[in-house]
């Protein structure tokens, strides 16, 4: 897959404009990491991906953590900088749906008779845009 | 009716109507008992699965503003002010797009000027409710009605995400909830407390990463066991499935414990029933 390369400066706009939060706040306590029930599934856990935006660029196209996170709101709600990791990884899994980049195809998902339909309306939500 | 009648909007949403048929059974039951009278909303629409995160999500917001749309008519004719849900994913959704007029003015005049085609927009005054605050609300008829028929059962609570977070829509302290254990002392059982009580079970990813929930459900099933809880609530479908699916668990809805303590069981399914009947025979 072609990359969706962003520079810090980009990644901060996006950011501001998505959220009205400002990631340049992090003070990089990690307890955003403390409490995310899914970070030890992500390659860039919640801290770890603020520190990236804030300092480098950063590949939409290979960051698995954006697919990862299920907007549980725990880090949104705990930040004590009100930057929000939550709302920072919402931004860029939509930045990256909107240049055509997908978690995976409907075809792959395990789904049969007995799956509920709460389950494809949510999956539905956080994989288009 | 030993009480007065309070006429109340129902909004069931899709995996009520379709996957969890008893727990709409259960929960109409229920509210009944207490004196409720549920009317569905007309042409109701899907809650959206998940509010709107970021700013820039308007169309999250267009189901959700479009049902509280019909809903308002209807509440006029009815002369209520009050939305029900079962579903915590839609008393998340429909709540945050209710707030959506107050709490992001920019957001809500874009969102209705998206549906000034179709109705007048949502302006404001309904309140979207769970059933657990109904069942909150009426402690000592809970009591009255189940004469402590839970007596001696130990029952883990479990919360999910949905009813607790973000915090401008909980409907109890996110970090320390006790609403369910609340409602479940009058009914005579014993509520236990564990840590993972409000972790997230994983959610969606059932579809297409199991493992994520695999682990997180089987550290919520191991500090329920820990806890010495010989059954599990939850007032959740999602959660309730994920459990259910990855766990050996015992795990219902709240609805149906509760249904089974006032005495409701025409309403339950014959498993359901045979669990909390030998669970009461054991105490």
């Amino acid at each position: 897959m072609a990359g969706l390369k962003l520079n810090p400066r980009e990644l901060r706009e996006y950011i501001k404009e998505y959220t009205g939060r400002e990631v340049s706040a992090c003070m990089q306590c990690g307890l955003c990491t403390a409490v995310c029930p899914v970070a030890s599934f992500m390659d860039l856990h919640p801290a770890a991906l603020v520190r990236a935006v804030q300092v480098r660029e950063v590949d939409l196209a290979k960051l698995k953590s954006i697919w990862v996170c299920v907007s549980c709101m725990t880090c949104v709600d705990k930040c004590p900088r009100d930057v929000a990791p939550g709302l920072v990884v919402e931004t860029l899994r939509q930045i990256a749906l909107k240049s055509g980049i997908e978690p995976r195809t409907y075809s792959q998902l395990l789904i049969d008779e007995t799956t509920p339909s709460i389950l494809l309306v949510t999956y539905s939500r956080k994989s288009t845009g | 009716m030993m009480y007065p009648v309070q006429t109340l909007l129902y909004y069931p949403g899709c995996s009520i109507k379709r996957d969890f048929i008893v727990v709409e059974r259960t929960s109409k039951a229920v509210l009944e008992a207490l004196g409720y009278k549920l009317v569905e909303i007309n042409n109701w629409y899907c809650c959206g699965g998940f509010p709107g995160v970021t700013l820039s999500e308007h169309s999250k917001y267009v189901s959700s503003l479009r049902t509280l749309t019909m809903a308002q008519m209807q509440a006029r004719e009815l002369g209520t002010d009050t939305v029900v849900t079962l579903c915590p994913f839609c008393y998340n959704t429909l709540k945050q797009g209710e707030q959506l007029r107050s709490i992001k003015p920019d957001l809500y005049t874009r969102v209705a000027s998206y549906l000034r085609d179709e109705f007048t927009p949502y302006q404001g005054g309904l309140r979207v409710v769970h059933f657990v605050e109904l069942l909150y609300s009426k402690l000592s008829d809970l009591a009255k009605l189940s004469e402590g028929r839970l007596k001696g059962i130990r029952v883990a609570p479990y919360y999910g995400c949905m009813l607790l977070r973000p915090k401008s829509i909980a409907l109890d302290n996110p970090d320390n909830p006790e609403i369910i254990e609340r409602i479940l002392r009058p009914l005579g059982a014993e509520p236990v407390k564990y840590p993972y009580r409000t972790y997230c079970c994983g959610s969606f990813h059932t579809l297409g990463e199991p493992e994520i929930v695999k682990r997180n459900t089987s550290k919520i099933a191991s500090s329920i066991t820990s806890s010495g809880a010989s059954i599990t609530v939850t007032p959740c479908p999602l959660c309730l499935y994920n459990l259910r699916v990855n766990t050996n668990l015992r795990v219902l809805h709240l609805s149906e414990i509760v249904a089974y303590a006032l005495n409701l069981r025409d309403f339950l399914d014959e498993e359901s029933f045979k669990i909390l009947s030998t669970l009461r025979g054991e105490i």
